[in-house]
């Protein structure tokens, strides 16, 4: 699951993966902004076919955290 | 009132200082929790936001939001932050563009950031947004009467 | 402070030909509005320009059935009796001369003889050892008194406005008392020429005294012209409560009270631990101000509230203020606009305005004055120009150059016509209160002294200092020139004593001549 999520990060935002751990913090190393955050959720509902509520989305601080978030509810 | 600055750069608190530095208010800046800038005990506002190579600050007497954004079409994201109505309106690039960055700014201004659901954001009755462009990019001030 | 400003037009109003036309005019057009305020002990009197206009009527009345064309002196501390009086004297043909009421007997006696006073109204709170001198004296206690003496209202005197009016004493540069001469034209032309500057918003507290120019013709008769309400202070002790309870948008004051003001609002701060806080907020005030947010209201509404939380206009004149003091007071919100006066000018000569203004200058000439700069001195023409010094003519003589005035006050006037002073053309020292000091009579009274070889006599830090070369058996004798200094504060008025004697062992530098340079001599401390 970890490397689907790490993969589908790369793929939407278009960026490397090879540094990216499940500790990785989305804000303050990956320097993701609201709209790449959106542009996340928005690919996550895609593929998992799910509705990720709003006031959630401030829960995804780290790559570990969309894991557990997916885990539970996919 | 307020007043916007804008500079190409990353380094926002570096940027913050500098247009303080002047009147020697530097050492005066708190952070809170989210990072937000703030004069400890004082009345004055302040907002931050970047995009790509530009980081723009909005200062006020009273609460501000301000977001920038480059020139995007993502069509993707519209029936996640826009109601049917908005939708209908944006046609190219520059509306898109345009309408992220007004709804970022509302959400700026409540200091909620997304869990406020942007799709909740009003873009169509509500007047305090002040638009403008700049080079390639869109900036929008959240401010109310 | 930045000074990108540009120049706007005057203000438009009537020119008054004498004050009777003012109080009439005020009288036709806002007879209910209030004129003059002032507290009955708790009780807040009000004046209106119908009160004025009656009571001026009824009392020149009285003068002019009692004197005519008489010199005729006034005394006592600033009362709407005091006003009425004035006018009234005028108005009836007299020659009005208003006293300090601060000053001692013996040159009271002086200057009454001096301008041939034939009588004096004065106010018994004040001046009640009047009795004991040699003239008829009447309270202004009693004025309701008088104007019911002449029931048939004849006064007749038709009025030239170029007459003597008034004689306004000033220290001059000699450092004896001079009379000045002002006729209602003097009068009534700068009034004009002044109110076509500066046009005084809300109400009014006047706090200078009305035996000068400034505080009379400038903080009360200018308001008086524009139909505004002056609210008369008659204590320095209540000056803060009258700020407080009657809230005014303007005031007109001489440096030392900006220089108290400003003490104040930091001993305050002190006293609430807020210091920090205070500068914080100037440094924030002046950020936000530049970058053209003003939340000077918003940051200093407690500082504010001590002056009634509306004043926007301090009028300083009579004196030097350290642009700094301006600057300050801009950051919280109050705009001083410095000007330039001197009582023979009737007295406002230039003053900053409210949109045009210089960072150390007085200000731009007042409108139907000119300025102009002859051998470095500021010198002025025009008809706010005193008639002359009474009785006086050589002293009256020696102060005009062809048809100019010559202000003794040194100066330049920039490219935009704004004036700057830089200087005494004579050395008198003028103390943050208005006062003029003759070093020069001081020194003489020292050299009087067997211990004082010679003595120079200047001010430094709004203080009067002494410094005297000793004669040789007095060389170093801190203790006998403390006590000389001593035994002459006695009899001086506190604002006019030495406050410091300094002893030099060597000779003053002077020059060929053999005369003292003062400058010099000063300097080298």
């Amino acid at each position: 699951m970890q490397e689907e999520v790490i993969n589908l990060i790369g793929s939407t935002l278009e960026i490397e993966t090879k540094d990216i751990t499940n500790k990785t913090n989305l804000v303050k190393d990956l320097d993701l902004e609201s709209l790449d955050l959106v542009d996340l959720v928005v690919a996550f509902e895609e593929k998992y076919n799910i509705k990720i509520l709003d006031q959630d989305i401030k829960n995804f601080q780290t790559v570990q955290d969309i894991v557990n978030y997916l885990e539970k509810n996919v | 009132m307020y007043k916007l600055f804008i500079k190409k750069t990353k380094d926002s608190k570096s940027f913050l200082e500098s247009i303080l530095n002047k009147y020697h208010i530097k050492n005066d800046i708190c952070y809170n929790e989210y990072g937000k800038p703030y004069i400890k005990g004082n009345p004055i506002y302040f907002n931050i936001s970047h995009s790509k190579e530009y980081t723009v600050i909005a200062i006020s007497d009273q609460e501000i939001g301000v977001d920038i954004e480059h020139l995007t079409y993502k069509k993707k994201l519209l029936n996640k932050i826009a109601n049917e109505e908005e939708i209908k309106a944006i046609k190219n690039e520059h509306d898109w563009t345009k309408l992220w960055v007004k709804k970022e700014s509302y959400v700026k201004y409540l200091g909620m950031g997304l869990s406020y659901g942007l799709k909740n954001v009003d873009t169509i009755n509500n007047h305090n947004f002040r638009v403008k462009k700049y080079k390639k990019y869109y900036i929008c001030v959240y401010k109310e009467k | 402070m930045k000074t990108a400003n540009k120049n706007y037009p005057y203000y438009n109003h009537i020119y008054y030909q004498n004050l009777q036309e003012m109080i009439l005019e005020n009288y036709n057009n806002i007879p209910n509005k209030v004129a003059f305020s002032f507290f009955n002990g708790d009780e807040l009197v009000k004046k209106t320009y119908k009160d004025v206009y009656e009571d001026v009527f009824a009392l020149s009345n009285y003068f002019y059935n009692m004197y005519n064309n008489k010199h005729i002196g006034l005394i006592g501390e600033n009362s709407y009796n005091w006003i009425i009086t004035f006018f009234s004297i005028i108005l009836s043909g007299n020659v009005c001369v208003p006293y300090d009421k601060d000053i001692d007997n013996e040159l009271l006696t002086k200057q009454i003889k001096l301008s041939g006073t034939k009588a004096i109204y004065y106010s018994r709170t004040y001046n009640e050892g009047i009795n004991k001198l040699k003239i008829k004296s009447y309270p202004l206690e009693d004025i309701s008194s008088y104007m019911k003496l002449y029931s048939k209202k004849n006064n007749k005197y038709k009025i030239d406005n170029d007459k003597d009016a008034a004689i306004f004493w000033t220290s001059g540069t000699t450092g004896f008392n001079k009379g000045v001469l002002l006729s209602q034209k003097n009068i009534m032309s700068n009034i004009y020429g002044a109110c076509s500057l500066f046009k005084p918003s809300g109400r009014i507290v006047s706090l200078l005294p009305f035996n000068h120019t400034f505080g009379l013709i400038t903080s009360v008769l200018k308001p008086f012209n524009y139909g505004k309400e002056v609210f008369i202070n008659n204590s320095l002790r209540y000056v803060m409560r009258d700020l407080k309870e009657i809230a005014p948008e303007t005031i007109f004051v001489v440096p030392l009270f900006v220089e108290n003001f400003y003490k104040q609002i930091w001993k305050n701060a002190r006293k609430k631990n807020k210091e920090v806080l205070l500068r914080n907020n100037i440094k924030l005030s002046n950020f936000m101000l530049s970058i053209g947010i003003d939340m000077r209201k918003k940051l200093f509404k407690s500082i504010l509230k001590e002056f009634g939380g509306e004043l926007k206009y301090i009028i300083c004149g009579g004196a030097y203020l350290n642009q700094t003091y301006i600057d300050w007071f801009h950051s919280i919100g109050i705009e001083i606009l410095n000007g330039y006066g001197i009582t023979e000018c009737s007295p406002v000569v230039s003053v900053n305005r409210n949109f045009y203004k210089r960072s150390n200058s007085v200000g731009v000439p007042i409108r139907g004055l000119e300025v102009k700069i002859i051998d470095k001195e500021i010198c002025i023409k025009g008809p706010s120009v005193m008639k002359g010094y009474y009785n006086d003519k050589k002293s009256t003589k020696a102060v005009f150059i062809n048809d100019y005035f010559k202000t003794g006050d040194l100066g330049y006037i920039d490219k935009d016509g704004f004036i700057y002073i830089t200087g005494r053309k004579k050395n008198i020292i003028i103390l943050n209160n208005g006062e003029n000091i003759s070093p020069e009579e001081i020194e003489t009274e020292l050299l009087k002294d067997d211990g004082v070889r010679e003595v120079i006599v200047y001010e430094k830090d709004n203080k009067i200092i002494a410094k005297i070369f000793p004669e040789e058996e007095y060389l170093k004798d801190q203790d006998y020139f403390d006590k000389l200094m001593y035994d002459y504060n006695i009899n001086k008025p506190k604002n006019k004593q030495i406050t410091m004697v300094l002893l030099e062992d060597k000779e003053l530098p002077k020059n060929n001549n053999g005369k003292i340079i003062r400058t010099k001599a000063i300097g080298e401390e």
